[in-house]
């Protein structure tokens, strides 16, 4: 019998089905994150030792509309405060931080979209947003290349473009239905296309393999010869100038530390309150009195009560950015997020390493998987160089030097 | 261009009163195998591209509330299944596209997938589907099950579809192996099972028709609310519009195109076919007689059944000789509503639009083969698309006239080719310009 070549359906046949209920409010998000919190948290160190990906966990999320929230009011979203973006993402981050960090996409896609999409871009993709659609962002190259030096690139200058290239640290993306490719066009100009996870030529390897944040499937994205139409092309340089985007990402990775940390301080007080001993001859009858325990922690609390202070800040100063992004309010934002992401990074660092020090060494048993927070934290913490950032707040205040208008995510 | 004939499974199947003209029938039933043998052979005789039958599964009922007009004036009804006619048609071609309808609403997706594996064995790769996602409530009370709202619908078509995928890509092109010699007629690892959990279907097992020869039906679709043509660009290679303007010709493809690429699309999106009603005869004259004979058949009253049936709304209660009040959005079928507001503009009396829906729907196209052959070469030319879906006037003798009259001039200016250059319907479509 002739082997008949299936003819596919014309466009994406294999586009998921989804729907999705949506948020109402800054106060429904909250409500509904912090409800589906713990089945994130469930199995989550499984899954690190697995390294299998939160497939249900995505799933919850996006069905429950909370990837759709920042969508405008004006397209059915329910625009929530980005300070409420940093809240959600650090609820989340605090039960599955891998997943926190997958998350994190949707903010940059809501923002690109609504800052350059045409009318029928921002109906199509918000709608998809809105049903639940997945989203994943490509964007890093080998070597750390900034965008002026991308190899990846959109050919061509017809109605169907053809995008090549390869890209790294793209998390997600071997689950997401749509990926966000930063590369240059024939001009040299920064576009993102947004291409079917499943478009010919689009080949996703399952090669990430870090000791911290195991389960982002922040794999090796490769590009060859995959046709672009017009519809699905924008403008990135201009969407840079007209929207805080690298400022949104930071603030959402610098919520991922905050969550980190406040799992491990509340994983640190459970094991104190319940298994830790007191030191062998001090005299102190429970090891909640230890005085180095009670008062570590309380520094502990009071850094992450800093971080999520400046965090909130920082929400409200991007609202007004993206509201409004004159340069003054630009500043300000970018500012007020390396703030809170240096105090975030620090108090990750700081509680996951301490939840051994003050629960003592039962800690360190297998079974307890309390390794998980420090080597996510270790992990995330280096995806941007905090050093940097003190260089970047310190030229701002001293030299009064705006910062590089940078996507980096 | 792309042809293709626009039927139905009915008397009168799209202009008002056809089955009282002297050279309707001719003889034949409408409603047995002979006289769907005739128009087959006669559409293949004509390099016909395909076929496309129409349907829905109730008369139409909202004009006065209820369906008298419907049965009395046959106003597209009865109504017979189209399905059965495919067998028919396929066995006497061998070329012939056969495109039928068949909605989302009713009947579930294993059972659809089914009807269309096998039967595109059956053609040798000829079928399409026409998917419709119902819009009356009249359907879904015959079903005795819930009517679904607008944008419900299109949900529900694209699970339909997604799960009708699936099924249809199960057995691998090479699962069969028909080894005589070793007994082994086809490798299971190379038949999938299905494990398809949506919100609203969902399906476990085998499925047990082989990979058929286009792999999937061609798909069809006319949707063009913002929703349908949505889902229209993602599945269909051919959609179906009737417009009256070149200006509204123009924006329908322009919608189109945007839409395809913003779905992702990069063949051009699926091709657009114009709903006309060509009326040809040998001189002008004749042509324009023929013309009054459907124009004298037609009554407001049958043309209000069949607009208040299509915007889902009971024009009765407002004044034929004035303009159609603004109805606002009705879950009818938008894109009709969106045709009567921007080609008719709001001057014409609501009694002109409903005449020339009962008089077929679409624009006529009047005249010899030369003046035919004109006006639809025109037509692309100024409003964009790739062929036409040539409604009926007198069947079968209006068909008999299209082939015998028009083809042939079509054919001398290198409009339409000499034969069929393609035989899956898939190809056929993909191939148009």
């Amino acid at each position: 019998m002739p082997a008949a070549t299936i003819a596919r359906s014309p466009a994406a046949a294999t586009l998921p089905v989804r729907s999705a209920d949506p948020i109402r409010s800054d106060d429904h998000a909250l409500e509904v994150a912090a409800r589906l919190a713990p089945g994130f948290a469930e199995g989550a160190g499984e899954r690190d030792r697995a390294r299998r990906f939160p497939e249900q966990q995505l799933d919850a999320f996006t069905r429950h509309g909370l990837s759709a929230a920042t969508v405008p009011k004006a397209w059915g979203g329910a625009g929530i405060s980005y300070a409420t973006v940093a809240r959600v993402a650090a609820i989340v981050a605090a039960a599955d931080a891998s997943l926190g960090h997958v998350v994190n996409n949707f903010n940059l896609t809501v923002r690109l979209i609504d800052a350059v999409g045409s009318k029928e871009q921002k109906r199509f993709f918000f709608d998809k947003l809105l049903q639940g659609h997945r989203f994943a962002n490509a964007w890093s190259e080998v070597g750390g290349a900034t965008p002026e030096s991308f190899t990846t690139r959109l050919a061509g200058r017809g109605e169907v473009r053809r995008l090549g290239g390869r890209k790294y640290y793209t998390t997600g993306s071997l689950h997401a239905d749509f990926i966000n490719v930063a590369a240059l066009d024939e001009d040299g100009r920064l576009v993102v296309a947004i291409v079917d996870r499943h478009a010919k030529g689009v080949t996703i390897l399952d090669d990430w393999d870090a000791m911290g944040q195991r389960t982002t499937a922040s794999g090796t994205a490769i590009f060859e010869g995959v046709a672009v139409p017009a519809g699905r092309v924008f403008d990135a340089a201009l969407a840079q100038q007209r929207t805080p985007l690298g400022t949104v990402a930071q603030l959402g990775h610098a919520a991922i530390d905050a969550g980190i940390a406040q799992a491990a301080i509340a994983a640190t007080i459970a094991y104190v309150r319940t298994h830790a001993r007191p030191l062998h001859g001090s005299g102190i009858a429970r090891a909640s009195d230890d005085p180095y325990v009670v008062s570590g922690i309380g520094d502990l609390c009071v850094r992450l009560r800093a971080g999520e202070a400046l965090l909130e800040r920082a929400g409200h100063l991007v609202d007004a950015a993206v509201q409004d992004p004159i340069a003054e309010r630009v500043t300000a934002a970018a500012i007020a997020t390396a703030e809170a992401k240096v105090l975030t990074t620090e108090v990750a660092l700081a509680a996951t390493n301490a939840l051994f020090q003050y629960g003592g060494a039962s800690t360190t048993r297998s079974a307890h998987g309390f390794d998980l927070y420090w080597r996510n934290a270790r992990t995330h913490t280096v995806h941007d160089p905090v050093h940097w950032k003190f260089h970047t707040i310190g030229s701002y205040y001293l030299n009064g030097d705006a910062p590089a208008k940078v996507g980096t995510l | 261009m792309i042809l293709t004939f626009f039927l139905s499974h009915s008397a009168s199947p799209h202009t008002v009163g056809q089955w009282r003209l002297p050279q309707s029938f001719q003889g034949f039933r409408y409603d047995r195998p002979a006289y769907w043998e005739h128009v087959a052979r006669t559409a293949e005789r004509g390099g016909i591209d395909a076929v496309f039958l129409s349907d829905s599964y109730s008369i139409y009922e909202t004009y006065r509330g209820n369906g008298d007009d419907t049965v009395r004036f046959a106003v597209q009804c009865p109504r017979h299944d189209p399905l059965p006619l495919i067998p028919t048609m396929a066995r006497v071609t061998e070329h012939l596209g056969l495109i039928t309808t068949l909605s989302t609403a009713f009947l579930p997706p294993y059972w659809t997938a089914r009807q269309f594996a096998t039967l595109d064995h059956l053609t040798e790769g000829r079928v399409g589907w026409n998917i419709v996602t119902s819009a009356g409530e009249a359907e879904a009370r015959l079903f005795g099950q819930p009517f679904l709202e607008h944008d419900a619908r299109y949900e529900r078509a694209e699970e339909y579809l997604a799960l009708c995928h699936e099924l249809w890509s199960s057995w691998d092109a090479d699962a069969i192996v028909a080894d005589r010699a070793t007994g082994v007629f086809a490798d299971p690892a190379k038949v999938r099972r299905t494990r398809f959990e949506g919100r609203h279907f969902r399906s476990e097992g085998r499925f047990t028709v082989p990979r058929s020869p286009q792999g999937r039906p061609a798909l069809a679709q006319a949707g063009a609310s913002a929703a349908g043509l949505a889902f229209a660009v993602r599945h269909a290679d051919v959609l179906f519009g009737l417009r009256h303007t070149a200006r509204g010709m123009r924006d329908y493809v322009g919608k189109v195109a945007q839409a395809s690429s913003l779905a992702g699309r990069t063949d051009g999106g699926p091709k657009v076919l114009w709903g006309v009603v060509p009326i040809v005869a040998e001189t002008e004259a004749e042509a324009r007689r023929k013309q009054q004979q459907i124009r004298d058949n037609v009554t407001v009253d049958a043309g209000l059944t069949m607009l208040s049936a299509f915007l889902n709304t009971d024009l009765a209660r407002f004044d034929p000789g004035k303009p159609l009040p603004a109805i606002g959005e009705t879950s009818g079928i938008r894109s009709h509503l969106a045709m009567v507001s921007e080609d008719f503009g709001p001057e014409v009396p609501l009694g002109e639009i409903a005449k020339v829906y009962a008089a077929g729907q679409g624009p006529h196209i009047v005249g010899t083969p030369a003046q035919v052959a004109t006006q639809l070469e025109a037509l692309l030319a100024d409003g964009g698309g790739h062929g036409f879906m040539c409604i009926t006037h007198a069947l079968p003798t209006c068909m008999d006239d299209f082939v015998n009259l028009l083809v042939p001039e079509l054919r001398r200016r290198g409009l339409r080719p000499p034969g069929y250059a393609h035989h899956r319907l898939t190809d056929r479509l993909a191939a148009a310009a």
